[in-house]
């Protein structure tokens, strides 16, 4: 049988079994996205070298309910996306390969988990921001509403 | 606030083929680069449509109110069965105040691996368990 498993080499090299976290980070940093139209779209986040350049210890998308309005890049304001429209959109982390794919908005919404972060712990050199992106799966005209999505780094 | 940390990720699915039938089990879809037991799945968590309204295909994702009527089955690459019938809503991560199912890291197969449905309820055909899938490469 053909099986490639190394499970006990993979046990002694990391020293655990599972890795779990109660700490966040001492910073934040908020990414505006303005959805650009309504309907199925891609939206790539613009590059980030102060965040390509620190460890990520997690992330978390805000709405309306926590935050009424983000920030165009003008400086003005507009509503966050609402808590109702999180089952429409997907979040992929530019990790190495895109490693973290496609993680459901309602995953990284602190309120909708009862607190809990997402924690990621990327290293320095794994993500790039800017080849992340967000993937709207439905139809759903929240065109030019906000997507404030915070990273904890340290 | 003790929580899972993400290594890797990805969404995976079960397709209820066919009428939705009462025992039936449903394998999951092939992922090639997920179904060669070359992966340790350390945790997983599921949805229903008030979390995630459709995959990336296009297909239904299970209502939250059938969510109820399946459970979920797990092989290992010995093919033992170490989830066995596990309740698809206890996976919910918001079912357990947020907290992802944690499990023992085991190489997984991941296409012997089913859902199974216990009752019908509104489950229609073509509609998709989905999974996020918590991994690390062997």
């Amino acid at each position: 049988m053909g099986v490639v498993s190394n499970t006990e080499a993979y046990f002694l090299a990391t020293g655990k079994t599972r890795e779990y976290s109660d700490l966040v980070a001492n910073n934040c940093e908020t990414i505006s996205v303005v959805i650009p139209k309504g309907g199925t779209q891609r939206i790539y986040l613009s590059q980030n070298s102060l965040l390509d350049s620190r460890v990520l210890t997690a992330i978390e998308v805000v709405t309306q309910g926590e935050q009424i309005y983000g920030y165009n890049p003008n400086g003005t304001t507009s509503e966050n996306i609402p808590a109702s429209s999180l089952p429409l959109f997907l979040f992929t982390l530019g990790k190495d390969n895109n490693e973290i794919i496609k993680t459901p908005f309602s995953s990284m919404h602190r309120p909708t988990q009862n607190g809990k972060f997402y924690f990621i712990n990327s290293e320095v050199g794994r993500h790039r921001i800017g080849d992340s992106f967000i993937d709207q799966i439905g139809a759903g005209t929240y065109g030019s509403y906000i997507i404030t999505l915070r990273f904890w780094y340290n | 606030m003790n929580n899972i940390i993400v290594k890797n990720s990805q969404l995976v699915t079960a397709t209820i083929n066919g009428t939705p039938t009462i025992n039936r089990r449903y394998k999951f879809d092939d992922i090639p680069n997920l179904s060669r037991n070359n992966i340790i799945l350390y945790g997983i968590e599921a949805y229903s449509a008030s979390q995630l309204v459709s995959t990336s295909d296009g297909s239904d994702v299970l209502a939250a109110a059938d969510t109820i009527g399946v459970t979920v089955t797990l092989k290992d690459n010995q093919n033992n069965e170490f989830i066995y019938q596990m309740p698809y809503y206890n996976l919910i991560r918001s079912n357990n105040g947020g907290f992802v199912i944690l499990l023992e890291p085991k190489v997984i197969n991941l296409t012997d691996c089913y859902i199974q449905i216990n009752n019908a309820l509104s489950i229609a055909e073509g509609d998709k368990a989905v999974f996020n899938f918590y991994y690390d490469f062997v």
